[in-house]
């Protein structure tokens, strides 16, 4: 499936893309996510916990990046993972681009992910794991803003040792509301067909 | 001699009448005993684990893990088991199948999402559960195959997905079509759905090592086969095992049959010696109990210019899924045997081709065969009508077979019988069930509504049902000492009102009051042989041996009566309310039947050489089935912005030769035909390309709910009796969701003014919309 996503970063493009690239920092601010070996430059191993309904797994695998384009910001990373139980696993293509916006920088992320074992056996799945790939972008987007805005109080080219925000898993009732009320808003959004 | 009034040994004091049932009570008053409900002391807890992967390679299984959680006692897979057999299929046996069958758990290949790849015992179901997530299962994916109808591929080496191809012919059929007026083709498909009961699958064993009986409740619909097929697969004598029934939310044949866990259970109770418990979650339910119903038809009808059929020409594709289960090629066999329904049909072919996917298993549900054939059949019909410009109900009326038809003999085998329609008047139902809808006003009414605006419609199915599978069945009917009636039976009860039914049936056959019959059943500790609850057939074989077992009963009483008792001959007597009186004195005292049940006590019916007890047992054998028949009525509503269908009203005309008790004979139908609404607008379980289930939970797969269901009206007629049986009885289960599918594609055709738009089930809004969009 394929899906769109934007966040905002409140810093100008040029810092934000640095920000971006800098692994290390972005990991910590993913929800579930953990990251388990820097293989090169390129090239990240990890692990990231999913829970929808009653499906509960670990996803282990690695990202690399591929064609990152310093000069118009754009990079897509490509990423893999597997849960070890053999439960499920996913492949992913994200292609992301910055573009400056009011605020500082929109992120522009467009993810196709392909999904397979217990954690694709839902039907309205395409729904469902579209909202939660916003609310773990969502999430992200605030522990990264909250991080930045504590680099921004101490020295501006340093991260900070500890990451602000705990990144336990997305999960549970929290999720289940979060992606409920996200459908019904999407529900009520939605053009009326026409017939 | 005085004149006697008639003898009443076949009055109809209760059959005929819709008493009250006799099995609510403990179940209105929150009493009833469910599966989940069953405990044993020291009982553990099974978990299965299973194959997330449609189709692959089963490379590991690391149970490490888990035999290290608390309270995990053991995990089991394939090599744990490799003495059991694989389940073996108990009818419409086809060689060629075995290679097929389900292992109990999956050996080297997995082959649908759901498959049991291991089982996990703990001694608390949410520890078994953990334990069960802590098992490492590594598997190979390989390609799925996910439709019947593209072409074969491997199940095994040696063994293509195709094992079989149920053929079935009668007539010429390349004469008809060289002299047809016109030639019907239609491409149709049954979406893949099933009945899923509100209580899910559960099994509890228990090993008595004292008597060394081995025992499994929780059993279902077919209790003494089903023990006869464990005995075989655990290497036990039959007399070892006993079976035993519970109530039971909901069958629709689905519950009941012996699925891999119902043998883990069982061997596993032996092995680890103590009761092993096992209750399914609804996720699971809807991902590994049988599936039913997917099959796409390319469907060919000659016409003459009457717009009579000359001929019928079906090549199906029959999706099993996974394994051949215990129903073997059953209903592919039902489909091609019952299509023509209840038309003539002077020559006929069916070839359904019957194919193995990486889908769960598929076996019988309520009304096998015949939810999809009589679609099929009424799209042909509905399509002749449209191609010839003739009206719908005029294209049935010239096709149906008439009553000098009867009994009418197909040259076909279904269920391994002949085919042979009993009795039927299928034209003066249709009339019957035309005046109840007051057919010609609604059209009327719909053309005014549908002139304003709406996009409304009225649809139609005809069908013949088939009920009463034989050959045979038998009861034990014994009087106490307290005058109290028993009947023990092998038949089951999946929530019919079998023991209302049974009941009144031997309370007219012996003369007393029907609540003082006790009806027992599902259990194989009471009686040795049984047939269960399927086919229809409880009411028809089990009722019918009723009968002749109370008659006994009765003759002996009277005998007896006249003997020790009353100055009389038994003609002279008769049995009211379990008094036996004289005909010409009934104010006179009589004697009870308690009463000559204490004279027949083994001592004193020894002693004066008689045959003790106050019972008999009573057999009924029949080579034919019935066949119910009956016309299904929708109008329905369409809701052209969102593609919602909403049924407005649904008439079920059916006639069912004589209903002992019409309350629960509408109560089957219209709880049939509100199953039938879920397969015909929202039922379906749908896969993704890597074949991964999209419906596992209620929220994806869509049952109908009080809100769906419509006003349903029934007319229960009593116009053809079988002649297959004293009671001229026939069955009642599956007529209210035959026709379903087949008229509510007709309605929905006719609301939007387009015939044969529908071919395709279920009308989600989805496809509505889509078809609406053209």
């Amino acid at each position: 499936m394929e899906f769109d996503n934007t966040l905002d970063v409140p810093l100008p493009p040029a810092q934000a893309w640095k920000v971006l690239l800098d692994i290390e920092r972005v990991a910590r601010c993913i929800p579930g996510a953990e990251l388990t070996e820097v293989v090169d430059a390129q090239t990240y191993k990890g692990k990231v916990a999913v829970r929808l309904g009653p499906v509960a797994l670990t996803l282990a695998g690695q990202a690399r990046f591929e064609n990152i384009d310093h000069e118009q910001h754009k990079a897509r990373v490509r990423a893999q993972g597997a849960d070890p139980k053999g439960r499920g696993s996913s492949e992913s293509v994200i292609d992301f681009r910055l573009e400056p916006s009011g605020t500082g920088t929109r992120v522009v992320i467009h993810t196709d992910l392909k999904l397979s074992g217990a954690i694709a056996q839902y039907g309205r799945g395409a729904g469902i794991v579209q909202s939660f790939a916003s609310q773990v972008i969502t999430q992200f987007g605030e522990s990264l803003k909250s991080q930045l805005a504590q680099a921004a109080a101490t020295a501006p080219e340093q991260a900070p040792a500890v990451a602000s925000a705990p990144n336990k898993p997305i999960s549970g009732f929290t999720l289940i509301l979060k992606t409920l009320c996200s459908a019904i808003v999407q529900l009520f959004r939605r053009k009326p067909p026409q017939s | 001699m005085p004149t006697l009034p008639p003898a009443s040994a076949l009055r109809a004091d209760y059959v005929g009448r819709s008493v009250p049932r006799l099995e609510d009570l403990p179940l209105v008053t929150g009493r009833g005993r469910y599966a989940a409900g069953i405990a044993f002391p020291k009982q553990i807890y099974m978990r299965v684990v299973r194959s997330d992967y449609a189709h692959g390679r089963l490379v590991a299984i690391d149970s490490s893990a888990a035999m290290a959680m608390p309270g995990c006692i053991a995990v089991w897979t394939a090599e744990d088991v490799a003495a059991l057999p694989p389940i073996e299929f108990r009818a419409t046996r086809v060689s060629g199948l075995e290679p097929y069958r389900q292992p109990v758990l999956a050996c080297g290949r997995v082959r649908y999402v759901g498959e049991p790849v291991a089982v996990v015992f703990a001694d608390d179901p949410y520890r078994a559960e953990d334990a069960a997530d802590a098992v490492c299962v590594e598997i190979e994916a390989l390609p799925p195959v996910l439709a019947a109808q593209l072409p074969p591929a491997e199940f095994a080496p040696g063994h293509s997905t195709e094992p079989t191809v149920v053929r079935k012919q009668y007539g010429d059929i390349d004469a008809a079509f060289a002299a047809a007026h016109a030639v019907i083709e239609l491409e149709l498909s049954i979406g893949r759905h099933s009945g899923v009961p509100l209580e899910t699958r559960g099994a509890i064993a228990n090993y008595d090592p004292v008597r060394d009986v081995l025992e499994l409740h929780a059993a279902t619909k077919r209790p003494h086969p089903n023990r006869d097929l464990l005995a075989r697969m655990l290497g036990r004598n039959p007399a070892s095992i006993h079976l035993y029934e519970c109530h039971i939310g909901g069958g629709f044949g689905v519950r009941g049959e012996i699925y891999p866990e119902d043998v883990l259970v069982c061997a596993a109770a032996l092995r680890l010696g103590r009761p092993v418990k096992w209750i399914e979650d609804r996720r699971e339910n809807l991902m590994a109990c049988n599936h039913s119903r997917e099959q796409l038809h390319r469907v060919r009808a000659a016409v003459d210019a009457d717009g009579r059929i000359l001929a019928i020409d079906d090549v199906f594709f029959h999706d099993q899924g996974a394994y051949v289960r215990t129903h073997g090629a059953r209903v592919a066999d039902m489909t091609a045997g019952m299509l023509p329904g209840p038309y003539r049909v002077p020559a006929y072919r069916a070839a359904g081709h019957y194919r193995l996917t990486n889908k769960t298993p598929a076996a019988t549900y309520r009304a096998p065969g015949r939810y999809e054939a009589t679609f099929v059949c009424e799209r042909v019909l509905d399509a002749i009508a449209a191609r010839l410009g003739i009206d719908r109900i005029e294209v049935r009326r010239r096709n149906l077979l008439g009553r000098a038809d009867m009994p009418h003999t197909r040259d076909l085998l279904v269920l391994d019988t002949e085919l042979i329609l009993d009795s039927g008047d299928y034209a003066g139902l249709l009339d019957k069930a035309l005046a109840r809808a007051g057919w010609t006003a609604l059209q009327e009414d719909l053309r005014r509504r549908r002139a304003a605006g709406e996009t409304v419609g009225a649809g139609i199915g005809v069908f013949v049902e088939k009920s009463g599978l034989g050959p045979v069945d038998g009861v034990r009917v014994r009087v106490d000492a307290g005058g109290a009636v028993e009947v023990v039976t092998g038949a089951a009860s999946v929530g019919q009102g079998m023991e209302t039914v049974i009941a009144q049936i031997c309370a007219d056959a012996l003369g007393v009051d029907y609540r003082r019959v006790r009806v027992t059943h599902g259990r194989t500790d009471r009686i040795e042989f049984g047939f269960g609850a399927h086919a229809s057939r409880v009411t028809v074989m089990t009722g019918s041996a009723t009968r002749i077992a109370a008659l006994k009963v009765r003759e002996k009483a009277l005998e007896v009566a006249c003997a020790d008792f009353i100055e009389a001959t038994p003609d002279m007597l008769d049995i009211i309310d379990g008094l036996i009186v004289r005909r010409d004195r009934v104010d006179e005292a009589g004697v009870t039947l308690a009463d000559i049940a204490c004279a027949l006590a083994p001592a004193a019916a020894v002693a004066r050489g008689r045959e003790p007890e106050l019972a008999a047992e009573g057999w009924f054998h029949s080579e034919h089935m019935t066949y119910p028949y009956g016309v299904h009525i929708a109008v329905v509503n369409i809701d052209r912005a969102t593609g919602g269908v909403r049924v407005e009203r649904y008439l079920v005309a059916y006639d069912i030769g004589r209903a002992v008790n019409p309350m629960l004979v509408e109560g089957q139908l219209v709880g049939g035909m509100v199953q039938g609404l879920g397969g015909a607008l929202f039922e379906e379980f749908k896969y993704d390309a890597d074949g991964s289930p999209l419906s596992v939970t209620f929220a994806d797969y869509l049952l109908p709910t009080a809100r769906e269901a419509p006003p349903v009206d029934v007319l229960i007629t009593e116009d053809a009796p079988s002649p297959l049986n004293p009671l001229g009885l026939k069955g009642a289960g599956e007529g209210g969701i035959n026709a379903v599918g087949a008229a509510i594609a007709s309605a929905i055709d006719d609301a939007l003014g387009r015939p044969g738009v529908v071919t395709q089930l279920p009308v989600t809004p989805q496809r509505l919309k889509q078809l609406i969009g053209h």
